[in-house]
């Protein structure tokens, strides 16, 4: 399998403050590799470095052969990457469609855009229904669905979603990881930061786990499942709270 | 109180060194450098009440001219004599027309006016931020004018208000200017002081930590208006004459130049850009009228000066936004430089 | 009754020029958070760019209109990459301030290099005459000015809703960083938005223009200072507020100029300034502005 995403020993500074420290990270082409950990490990910071949106104060990142470290945020997703960002951020003033065609900004085939509009309506029929309401109207649920959607526009080659869980009802959240694993499915390569581990690990390939900064673990996600100490450390949450509702 | 004696014992450099110019003018000056070097104490005084609101708060304020034309007019129409009065502003209101005041009592009631409606305008002011406070700013400067231009009885409208008597020389200017720069520094090294740029470095975090944020703006705004009112004054009773536009754009651009080049966020930095941005301006000044240099005469061009205070602000903003001073005092960088001196050894 | 159309059609014309102007500077606030004073000077250059015209190459007098529109257009997107894109990531008070230099800077330019005192410019005759609708003589150019505002403004919306760019202006106006990670140029939107700033001067300057009959250094300064009044009477880098504020405050001028009696005319403006700062205090979302909560992109 060959490395799609390679990130090599990157670390971020806000100031003084090392938000991350020398963190290694491989997405292979067609993987799914989950990024966890608790509040502040870090996992948005990478995220961040990824998308061009703060330098790295360390490292670099490889994508598709070619070190992408110091391109502007709006040259990453021309390379191939889609950052579906935390906390949705949908563009509140327009409408679902009009959303939907933004994401499409790097493309110029009208025709290819106006498809896959249609396509992704036909994936999230609740898009298609307020397909012409502002997005600051739609539920949590619907806007992350809307999230998605717009950075599927770019026909990206991966895919990053951070935290596509967070602040949505259990029954929302799955309904995004059935929707996450029918991408999966299609064969797209995914990157998911997640503090829901059990539904994550379920779903994903691989895993990192990050703490203070740092990646304390690195491996299967069956793996990182099976380890009691990860969980006890790092993931408990996630794992008893599903365990409970199992 | 012991903030009182350490801004003291901070301001007598500065001081030293104005009351040395000032020494120099007199020995070896003529009229017209005279004239230079007491424009230049006005201007100190003025830069170093805009740096009490701006520099600490960090809004930028458009509006403090108003204040030095509200206490020059007011020193003005106390002090003028009423003969002269009779001529120019017979219909004065309140019987102004027939009042004639001594040049201190008249300072001093002009400069409680000009707090007073600094207060009033600061209570409305103060509850704005950013962009929003700015234009408020710019709304006073132009009610203002607008005022002085249109209340004919009081003020002579667009005409000049002449005839002032000249009551102050240049020792006054430099008393003036170095009791202002010794308030900008108590203020900065105040509690309220250092509330205040908390809140200029960051609002949200300033007012989570229990800054009142108004209040303390408030007595900058108040201080800072007090002040330039005493620029107002000294303008005035020295010039003989006034008019709406001394205290107009051409004005508020020449000290916001000065506040920018130096440094707004530090009092000696208001000190050094009004320094450098006058020696400028009179060289500028020089050539905009077209000299004679080496025999060869030079066009005049009008309009050089103003080119000259607009590179500045928008040079000075795109390459070093903090100033020349940034953000330190003369000792916080005399400090440093020993300290880096030190370490070469 | 005539009277009063008359006067409603001077209204719309005042308003209509003030809207545009407050609408270049409410689409560059709500890009990036600049508040350009400079924008008055757009007038300016269109100005001087017909003056020079006429002065070098005597091109026939409708060629002026193009040109001005052009020049200001051209300006706007310089003054954004050589002065405002230095300080594009600072506070905006910075950015304030550099558009105040700017418009010194301009200004002087046009005093060294012109002279100070305003200079004649021609229009084409046909915009100075009157026409007739029904019993009404009414002057073309305020038919003019009504008509070509409604037509900028709806060329506006078109591009704000039906293309690309604009769409990306309008999400730019909440989230800045987001419409980056669609791809999405951030010089070109910026680019974008002064260029669009400059045409609505361009297009304002040609009727003031037409009014005075003559170009100055500092002539752009009142209007300006009046579409800022509108942008905050609307609510700053509201679009539709821009628009809505333009058309009152040149219905209130309009208004206050028939019905002030002359001794206190003189203060009209400080009255329209006195009401500005009451709502940046009262109501600083403005008139039509729905109230943003902390931490929307905002000051």
């Amino acid at each position: 399998m060959t490395a799609l995403l390679d990130v090599r020993s990157a670390s971020v500074r806000y100031g003084a403050i090392a938000a991350l420290r020398n963190v290694d990270l491989v997405v292979g082409e067609g993987e799914i590799v989950a990024l966890l950990g608790p509040n502040g490990a870090g996992k948005t910071s990478l995220v961040s470095a990824i998308a061009g949106i703060v330098p790295l104060a360390t490292g670099d990142v490889h994508f598709d052969g070619a070190n992408i470290s110091n391109l502007a945020v709006e040259d990453i997703v021309r390379r191939g990457i889609s950052v579906t960002p935390e906390g949705r951020r949908v563009f509140a003033d327009l409408t679902v469609t009009e959303n939907l065609q933004l994401g499409a900004a790097i493309r110029a085939d009208r025709q290819g855009v106006a498809d896959d509009i249609e396509r992704n309506f036909s994936m999230f029929p609740i898009l298609k229904a307020r397909a012409r309401s502002e997005a600051k109207t739609l539920s949590g649920g619907e806007q992350q669905m809307l999230a998605i959607a717009r950075s599927l526009m770019s026909k990206p080659r991966l895919l990053v979603l951070d935290e596509p869980s967070l602040g949505l009802a259990p029954k929302i959240v799955d309904q995004i990881f059935e929707l996450m694993a029918k991408l999966r499915d299609e064969g797209l390569t995914m990157l998911v930061v997640e503090q829901n581990a059990a539904e994550a690990l379920s779903f994903a390939d691989r895993a990192y786990v990050l703490n203070s900064g740092e990646c304390v673990y690195s491996g299967t996600a069956a793996e990182v499942a099976n380890s009691d100490d990860l969980i006890a450390h790092y993931l408990g949450d996630g794992i008893a709270t599903t365990a409970l509702t199992d | 109180m012991s903030y009182l004696l350490l801004s003291a014992r901070r301001t007598v450099i500065p001081a030293i060194f104005l009351i040395l110019c000032c020494v120099a003018v007199v020995l070896f000056g003529e009229g017209y450098h005279v004239r230079v070097a007491y424009m230049f104490f006005v201007n100190l005084v003025i830069v170093a009440g805009l740096q009490v609101f701006m520099g600490n708060s960090n809004v930028a304020n458009l509006g403090h001219m108003s204040f030095a034309g509200i206490a020059a007019y007011a020193v003005a129409v106390l002090y003028t004599p009423t003969a002269l009065k009779a001529t120019l502003i017979p219909n004065a209101p309140f019987g102004l027309a027939t009042i004639q005041l001594d040049f201190v009592t008249a300072s001093v009631i002009a400069l409680a006016l000009t707090a007073v409606i600094g207060w009033l305008s600061g209570l409305a002011l103060c509850r704005l931020s950013g962009v929003a406070a700015t234009i408020g700013t710019l709304a006073l400067l132009v009610i203002v004018h607008v005022v002085f231009v249109n209340w004919i009885d009081i003020t002579r409208g667009p005409r000049a208000f002449f005839g002032i008597p000249v009551a102050l020389g240049l020792p006054w200017a430099v008393g003036a200017a170095v009791l202002a720069i010794f308030v900008a520094r108590w203020f900065r090294d105040s509690s309220d002081g250092l509330q205040l740029r908390a809140s200029g470095d960051n609002l949200l975090a300033a007012r989570s930590m229990g800054v009142n944020i108004q209040r303390v703006r408030l007595k900058a705004w108040v201080l800072s208006a007090t002040i330039v009112g005493m620029g107002g004054v000294l303008f005035a009773l020295f010039m003989g004459t006034i008019a709406p536009n001394s205290f107009y754009f051409t004005q508020t651009f020449l000290t916001i130049a000065m506040l920018i080049l130096g440094g707004m966020r530090s009092v000696s930095g208001a000190i050094t850009g009004t320094f450098i941005v006058a020696v400028g301006f009179e060289f500028v000044r020089t050539l905009e009228n077209g000299p004679e240099i080496l025999g060869v005469q030079l066009p005049t061009m009008f309009g050089l000066t103003g080119f000259f205070l607009g590179a500045i602000i928008v040079i000075f903003l795109a390459l070093r936004p903090d100033g020349l001073l940034g953000t330190d005092e003369f000792e916080d960088h005399w400090a440093a430089f020993r300290q880096r001196l030190r370490a070469r050894k | 009754m005539d009277y009063f159309l008359q006067q409603s059609l001077n209204a719309l014309s005042v308003g209509g020029e003030y809207a545009l102007l407050a609408l270049g500077l409410a689409i560059v606030f709500s890009v990036i958070r600049l508040v350009n004073f400079a924008h008055g000077e757009l007038i300016a250059l269109g100005g001087y760019a017909m003056y020079l015209s006429v002065l070098f190459a005597a091109p026939p007098v409708y060629a002026l209109i193009p040109i001005c529109i052009f020049v200001a257009m051209l300006s706007a997107v310089c003054f954004e990459r050589v002065a405002f894109r230095p300080v594009r990531n600072a506070p905006p008070t910075t950015g304030l301030l550099t558009a105040f230099g700017v418009s010194i800077l301009v200004q002087n330019i046009l005093v060294i290099f012109v002279a100070t005192r305003p200079k004649p410019v021609p229009t084409p005759d046909w915009m100075g005459g009157t026409m007739s609708i029904g019993d009404l003589d009414v002057p073309v150019v305020q038919v003019l000015e009504t008509i070509v505002t409604v037509v900028a403004i709806t060329g506006l919306l078109l591009l704000l809703r039906k293309t690309q760019i604009g769409l990306a202006m309008r999400a730019a106006a909440k989230d800045f960083v987001t419409v980056r990670m669609m791809g999405v140029r951030a010089n070109r939107v910026i680019m974008t938005a002064f260029a669009v700033s400059g045409l609505l001067a361009g297009i304002a300057a040609v009727f003031i223009i037409s009014r005075r009959g003559a170009v100055d250094p500092f002539m752009g300064f009142i209007p300006v200072l009046k579409a800022f009044v509108a942008c905050v009477l609307g609510g700053f880098g509201s679009l539709a507020g821009a628009l809505v504020g333009g058309l009152v405050l040149g219905c209130a001028e309009v208004f206050l100029q028939v019905v002030l009696p002359s001794q206190v005319a003189g203060f009209r403006d400080a009255f329209v300034f006195l009401m500005v700062g009451l709502i940046l205090v009262m109501k600083p979302e403005g008139l039509v502005g729905k109230k943003v909560e902390l931490g929307d992109k905002d000051e």
